[in-house]
């Protein structure tokens, strides 16, 4: 019911807000209960006895980036063909027992990892990661189901890209800023090489990727840790130990210039800005100062760009900035849905405002009010036990072991406004920054 | 070695079986016994069930008429605010058409103690969130914060409410933003085609305005606004609901020291009652398809929707359970036919949109060109199987148990909890509706849901919406109805 804006929050980069459930004591510090089974799976345990729920999170560092040219879109394809059916669990069934429970289950592929998740009641959790580990034992594929998936997969692909206003754009952004193909090409990928995909792919890259030392688990909820312990040890214990696969490359060569092209919408009905700069990968010491750059400058309502564009010189309807966090140089991007002005002008009021960030150091209250934002962030999205879940699971595959919620806001407590300005200058260079403007279809 | 072996093998076992195979199957499951002792090839089976209790609801109404409501949960770290003004869109006069959608950006422009940065940079720095919005049958108000932070927030929330400025420049920046923001929304096929179906299906009553127009947008001056402001937004009749990291008394104390003060205005206006039929044509024997032309579009929106109940209605949880098991999610007819079985689309669904003066059934799904005709074709016969044909009980029972649970899992969040209540209040459901709720929905039958879909799921009579390029769908759909043709602009359609 509630209808506030329809902004491009699809298109735009979030902050890594961390969630938070509320167990006794520090509610960004809740007890986690680590084991590693011996084929190395790594499981974190988290119980919560105020939960209703318990979820059940497998993030797998696989992505696009794992893609080679010619196979855009596999990694994302393959999660599909994960919920096809498995050696005991037939096609369907998976989704039918979690629903049946009332809980949900679902998935979804990013740059850099894969993440599975299940929302149960708490009688159910042995059936939910029965049902996660048969899967990792053996997949049922059949060609039926793959061709079902790869005209699904494209379906999706005509549906958020092909047949939406402003996505072309975002992705051309991407082509422009990485020269890397591992970095530049879109997760969703095309549908000729989506075409090309087969049964024999599809093993070679669940053997290759879908190993026990490439994933962490996340319990999270009203579970109890001994049990959970046991029942991941004897449903995931006899998964294959292999050696998990060779990190992509995805180093980029040094660019001398910006690279600044206009694009024409056929479904947009107003002009857009995508403008993108190479920033430091989701591991970076550098990385939580660009964080929070972010939000300084396009992070909500009380942000540089907002007061700029939107409030002041009334060119933009809505304006947002940040990171997407990537394990890899990662895209640091500004977008603007604008209002019937010159696109030049908007660009020339956002480089102006990079300007200032990288001259000015910004006011400590600044500074504050984006942490404050943050830490609330991290509490509001860890309240659930699947909000934990996944959050837990995420920061594991970022850092290569556990880190609790308050270890990561303090990362972020512990950048300076130095430490801004000095990230404004490193990383928001002409050189390394890419723009898209998006011209509207009565325009063209 | 061994694992790639036995996958490739598992792989051409299937194929050499062939499909038909899992679509019967179903996984073994044991009757019994410790799960960490039952062979690898049977899922275990279910631990005894927990029934975690709906929060305990405490209620006072303040001198004002407001009513306050606490939900208190003591293992949360937060608190969800719910401010509920009924009325909303539907009791806007054809004059103030886009007021109740202004008055919502209108409310974060600035205040008498506060102008349109200082509320923005006071938000942010107590962490918290304050959105307002315009529907149907409601004017809203969601706030997030952290416990540490509730009576700061509810303070300014109040303040936002109570005591707008209405500055008017930036009003007028607003009234531009809105109407970039609609064409934005506006050249998305799946939004145009919720504005044509609810026209459709509601004609001249406000609930026929999914959003507003940018013409409507224009057309409203900072007076409408103000006016709008009063009629609607008075404590009378309102209801605050907090769930989460409080408790009564102290969420009493803050409700009355900023919400207190403000003025009996007396009760708000009411609706009017929601005509029977909008559309007199719809449902005289004739198949037709509204082919909203979306040129050079590679795939289009194609949606069927029939005039329904409202929340209140006695039929609604039957309703509800008959429209989860056409198209509730993954594991429903809609989803499994259209997508899993003949990829036709990425997501196909159907929803009861039950409001409180009245409701629809729309079933959806984005689909490429080429097979348009062909999803309208399976759409309606998923249809038209659970209108003929009794759904299998251990169907029914799936459907339902989901319903139920669903609630159950969701409790330890005060979002939801909030939310939950909020709508019951405004729909001026039982005091017991979600306490109830799993019950009712255990007790809908197979006839019942053969009932319902008869009632009230669209047939090929009903409303149909294509949002298309008209070019390239139009040859397919004349094959199966009388198309006709229309512009995607919501001033052309009267």
């Amino acid at each position: 019911m509630l209808r506030r804006r329809w902004l491009l929050t699809t298109l735009l980069l979030l902050l890594p807000v961390l969630a938070r459930g509320a167990p006794e004591g520090d509610p960004l510090e809740p007890k986690l209960h680590r084991h590693i089974l011996a084929n190395g799976l790594g499981l974190i345990v988290v119980p919560d006895e105020a939960a209703t729920a318990a979820a059940v999170a497998l993030a797998i560092r696989v992505g696009s980036w794992d893609e080679r040219p010619g196979q855009s879109g596999f990694a994302h394809l393959f999660e599909h063909l994960m919920f096809q059916g498995s050696a005991n669990a037939p096609k369907g069934e998976h989704m039918r027992i979690i629903a049946a429970a009332g809980g949900d289950v679902n998935a979804y592929t990013t740059f850099d990892h894969t993440l599975y998740y299940d929302v149960v009641p708490p009688d159910r959790l042995a059936q939910a990661l029965w049902l996660e580990a048969d899967r990792l034992r053996a997949l049922a594929l059949t060609r039926e189901a793959l061709r079902n998936q790869v005209a699904t997969v494209r379906e999706e692909l005509r549906e958020r890209v092909e047949n939406a206003p402003y996505v072309p754009a975002m992705l051309r952004l991407q082509e422009l800023l990485f020269s890397n193909w591992a970095n530049a090409h879109p997760t969703i990928g095309n549908h000729t090489d989506l075409e090309k995909a087969t049964l024999s792919m599809a093993a070679e890259f669940f053997e290759r990727h879908y190993v026990p030392t490439n994933m962490v688990l996340v319990v999270a909820g009203a579970v109890e840790p001994d049990r959970t312990k046991q029942l991941v040890e004897r449903y995931f214990g006899r998964l294959e130990p292999v050696i998990p696969p060779e990190r992509p490359d995805t180093t980029e060569p040094p660019r001398s210039e910006a690279v600044v092209e206009r694009m024409a919408d056929p479904h947009a009905s107003r002009p857009a800005l995508f403008m993108g700069w190479q920033g430091p990968p989701r591991n970076h010491a550098d990385y939580h100062a660009m964080a929070l750059l972010g939000a300084i400058l396009g992070g909500s309502e009380s942000s540089r760009l907002y007061r700029t564009l939107v409030q002041e010189k009334q060119l933009a309807a809505s304006v947002s900035a940040g990171s997407e966090g990537r394990l890899a140089p990662d895209p640091f991007q500004v977008v603007a849905l604008l209002n019937e002005r010159e696109l030049g002008l908007a660009r020339k009021a956002v480089e102006t405002e990079v300007v200032r960030v990288q001259q000015e150091l910004v006011a400590d209250e600044e500074l504050e009010r984006v942490r404050n934002s943050l830490e609330a962030a991290f509490v509001f999205r860890t309240r659930t036990a699947a909000g934990r879940a996944q959050l837990l699971a995420s920061l594991a595959l970022v850092y290569g072991k556990p880190t609790t919620f308050r270890a990561e806001l303090e990362r972020y407590r512990a950048v300076t406004t130095e430490d801004i300005r000095r990230a404004a200058r490193t990383y928001l260079t002409p050189e390394r920054m890419a723009v898209v403007e998006v011209v509207p279809k009565e325009v063209q | 070695m061994r694992r790639f072996t036995l996958t490739v093998l598992v792989l051409l076992l299937a194929a050499a079986c062939g499909s038909s195979m899992e679509q019967r199957r179903k996984v073994r499951v044991a009757t019994g016994g410790d799960p960490l002792l039952l062979p690898l090839d049977q899922m275990p089976p279910p631990g005894p069930p927990s029934l975690p209790a709906f929060p305990t609801v405490v209620t006072e109404t303040l001198d004002n008429g407001l009513e306050v409501v606490v939900l208190p949960m003591a293992s949360s770290a937060t608190v969800s605010v719910r401010v509920i003004f009924p009325g909303g869109e539907s009791t806007e006069t054809p004059a103030e058409y886009g007021a109740c959608t202004l008055l919502a950006e209108a409310l974060r422009m600035g205040t008498l103690a506060h102008d349109e940065r200082e509320l923005a940079e006071r938000i942010d720095w107590l962490g918290s969130s304050i959105n307002m919005g315009c529907g149907a049958d409601a004017f809203q108000a969601e706030a997030e914060m952290v416990a540490e932070r509730t009576r700061d927030t509810v303070e300014l929330l109040a303040e936002m409410l109570r005591v707008p400025s209405f500055p008017a420049a930036e009003l007028a920046r607003g009234k531009e933003q809105m109407q970039t923001w609609l064409a934005y929304a506006d050249s998305q096929s799946e939004f145009m085609a919720m504005r044509r179906i609810h026209h459709l299906l509601y004609g001249q009553d406000p609930y026929g305005r999914y959003a507003p127009t940018a013409d409507q947008i224009r057309a409203v001056d900072r007076d409408a606004i103000v006016a709008f402001h009063a009629r609607a937004l008075r404590p009378r009749g309102a209801v605050v609901v907090a769930a989460g990291a409080t408790t009564p008394e102290a969420f009493f104390d803050i409700a009355r020291l900023y919400f207190g003060p403000w003025k009996d205005a007396g009760a708000p206006p009411r609706a009017a009652p929601l005509p029977t039929s909008a559309r007199p044509e719809d449902g005289d024997g004739e198949t037709i398809v509204r082919l909203v032309d979306r040129g050079g579009a590679v795939q289009a929106t194609v949606a069927v929707a029939r005039r329904a109940i409202p929340r209140s209605h006695a039929d609604y949880v039957a309703l509800r359970v008959t429209d989860e098991i056409l198209g509730g999610g993954p594991s429903r007819r809609l989803f499994q036919d259209l997508r899993e079985r003949r990829g036709l689309t990425y997501g196909a669904g159907s929803d009861v949109d039950a409001r409180a003066r009245g409701g629809h059934v729309v079933a959806t799904a984005e689909v490429g060109n080429a097979k348009v005709g062909e999803a309208l074709d399976a759409l309606q016969s998923e249809v038209r199987r659970i209108r003929e044909e009794p759904v299998p009980r251990t169907e029914l029972d799936e459907a339902t148990r989901y319903l139920a649970g669903a609630l159950a899992i969701r409790l330890d969040d005060p979002r939801q909890v909030a939310s939950l209540v909020a709508r019951q209040r405004l729909l001026n459901l039982p005091a017991d509706e979600w306490r109830s709720w799993a019950g009712r929905v255990r007790a809908v039958s197979v006839s019942d849901v053969t009932t319902m879909a008869q009632r009230y799921l669209p047939t090929s009579h009903d409303t149909i919406v294509v949002v298309g390029d008209a070019e390239a769908l139009h040859e397919q759909l004349s094959e199966r109805a009388k198309v006709v043709v229309e512009v995607a602009d919501p001033t052309d359609w009267d």
